[in-house]
């Protein structure tokens, strides 16, 4: 963990790093010219191909990378926190699992890419309607609400399954198989704007709660004598938690270990106190996400998705870096 | 200035009766004590006056309002609940265990300022663990984690401080320790100190007002000398006590023991 007087410049490093890594991307990828004179190319105007491409396909791109990973990282932070968990992620609730039928849904009926964003969003939000609905009616407890997530994901899952089943081989398959395995291939502004407003508000709300955020790791009674409305609060953070999850996933499909993976890292080194954890989670996230990405449009000749590569590169990463802080002083937990 | 029960009663779902018309009263300055057998309803005594449990009959009042009509955030700004030692499953430092008491004084939107900081750095030396501020709270002795909780609920800045059993797992020092804080600041802050214990003796040498519950009802009330005495005691506990007093008067109660019936 980091020492308390170095936290401040720690954190302007981190934040210098994440922009520093963001404009660096926009001069990386496939269209062949090397970084330096894509740099001057790009200033000089000089061909309006390669303009083009960096406005219109690189930066939406990287902008989409940096919402996803801060809304993947910041959610995990919370639900890991709420579900005093270490295993809970960002996909605990079920969203994932009905993004993923709804896009499999709009893939099947072959629709355009806005379908299966808007598709996919919609049964997030079903799934987590579902949830809300069973926490508030039988009483928001922790347990009522895993088993309600882990519940409406078995049922989204068999729906996926079903539609998987009776796709096309040929087409549809794979179609559905590769959006499953995440990526940010078909990132274009047009279809951006829902996950930029979202996340805007999403994470601004995270933002300012953050430091209430540990009143939801104490008992449920510990929570109400500390003057907290707990189960209206809980509902509240899951609310906006799976909504930031919900128009990630719509966007990407499903990257799964960063909302996992991020909070742990970030504890490691912030601490467990969530008014620097979830800042810190959210500029790690950005930035594993970004990177990642990068990986994922310019290590081969075609695409590697993004589910793959985080499983491939990211889980190996992480293991060697911070089991040993976990062995240390577990990283933040008990 | 009291915190009052008036014919408490409640049970949990399905259950027997927990409290069976409880009534009480304590001011806020001074110690009182709840006694009891285990199962007797101290600690569901003690969550339905800090309104974690709501009565299903009977009312608490606040200073003359019913607890019912308080909000939690203006009832978590009057009454103060510490419970029975507990490990996080995060390792907050002791720091930011006692500033979460800062919650009920501060917007949902806000963080804690320096106002925020100063009332918790002050309940921390009241405890006495400045020096322990930035260890986990996890990796603190049970007697500095139990002191750590009280110095959150002071950092509520509230008039009344209810505690669970405040006295269980801590050694004879700490015991004392912990006793001695509390019945200063029931005497010199201002602060209605309310705790069940295991523990007549502890009654005798810091209480001002003792509470023996036998199966949900209150079997006695009043100052210790009067109230934690054989006669009651064997009521309450189901087996004999005796009251053996020092030269210099002080006064304790123990087990009639095979030895000292022979004696």
């Amino acid at each position: 963990m980091i020492p308390a007087k170095n936290r401040h410049v720690v954190a302007g490093g981190l934040l210098a790093l994440l922009v520093v890594l963001a404009v660096a991307s926009l001069f990386i990828g496939r269209f062949r010219i090397g970084f330096t004179t894509a740099i001057t190319t790009f200033f000089s105007g000089a061909n309006p191909l390669l303009t083009a491409v960096i406005l219109r396909i690189r930066l939406p791109r990287i902008l989409a990378a940096l919402c996803i990973g801060a809304n993947l990282g910041v959610s995990g932070a919370a639900f890991q926190g709420m579900f005093r968990n270490p295993l809970v992620d960002s996909r605990i609730l079920g969203v994932s699992s009905g993004a993923a039928f709804g896009a499999s849904l709009a893939l099947f009926f072959a629709r355009g890419p806005l379908g299966v964003e808007g598709m996919a969003f919609l049964f997030a939000i079903a799934a987590m309607g579902l949830v809300l609905f069973v926490g508030e009616r039988f009483g928001a407890s922790i347990l009522v609400l895993v088993v309600a997530g882990v519940l409406v994901s078995a049922f989204f899952n068999a729906l996926l399954g079903l539609v998987k089943y009776v796709a096309d081989p040929l087409n549809t398959l794979p179609a559905i198989t590769y959006w499953l395995l995440g990526s940010l291939n078909g990132a274009r502004f047009a279809v951006l704007w829902p996950l930029f407003g979202i996340s805007a508000v999403g994470l601004t709300f995270f933002l300012l709660i953050r430091w209430r955020v540990n009143l939801l790791t104490l008992d449920t009674a510990e929570g109400a004598t500390l003057g907290l409305a707990v189960k209206r609060f809980r509902l509240v953070v899951i609310g906006v938690g799976t909504l930031l999850v919900a128009a990630s996933v719509a966007v990407s499909g499903i990257i799964g270990w960063v909302g996992l993976i991020v909070p742990h890292a970030a504890r490691a080194l912030v601490g467990p106190d969530h008014a620097r954890l979830i800042p810190a989670s959210l500029v790690l996230g950005a930035a594993t996400l970004l990177v990642l990405d990068d990986i994922s449009r310019t290590a081969l000749t075609s695409e590697i998705p993004l589910g793959i590569l985080a499983g491939l590169i990211g889980v190996p990463v992480f293991l060697f870096l911070f089991m040993r802080v976990l062995r240390a002083h577990g990283g933040g937990w008990r | 200035m009291s915190i009052v029960a008036d014919h408490v009663s409640f049970s949990y779902r399905h259950g027997r009766p927990v409290l069976q018309a409880v009534s009480l009263e304590a001011h806020d300055g001074g110690m009182t004590f709840i006694l009891g057998a285990n199962g007797s309803g101290k600690t569901t005594l003690l969550s339905c006056l800090a309104g974690i449990l709501a009565p299903d009959a009977g009312m608490i009042l606040i200073d003359g309002q019913p607890l019912s009509a308080v909000t939690p955030r203006m009832r978590a700004q009057t009454i103060g609940f510490v419970p029975q030692l507990h490990t996080p499953v995060f390792a907050y430092t002791v720091w930011e265990v006692v500033l979460m008491g800062r919650a009920p004084h501060l917007s949902l939107l806000a963080r804690p300022g320096q106002r925020d900081r100063n009332a918790a750095a002050q309940a921390i030396r009241t405890v006495g663990l400045w020096r322990l501020r930035d260890c986990p709270y996890t990796e603190i002795s049970g007697g500095e984690r139990r002191l750590t909780l009280i110095a959150r609920g002071l950092t509520q800045g509230v008039r009344y401080l209810l505690l669970d059993e405040p006295d269980a797992h801590l050694d004879p020092a700490y015991q004392h320790r912990t006793m001695t804080t509390l019945a200063e600041l029931g005497h010199t802050g201002d602060v209605g100190i309310i705790a069940s214990s295991h523990q007549p003796n502890n009654a005798l040498l810091y209480a001002d007002q003792a509470i023996v519950l036998g199966t949900g009802r209150v079997i006695a009330h009043g100052p210790p000398p009067t109230t934690v005495v054989p006669a009651i005691l064997n009521n309450a506990y189901g087996m004999e006590f005796e009251l053996i007093a020092s030269a210099t008067g002080r006064r304790a109660v123990v087990p009639v023991t095979r030895s000292s019936k022979t004696a």
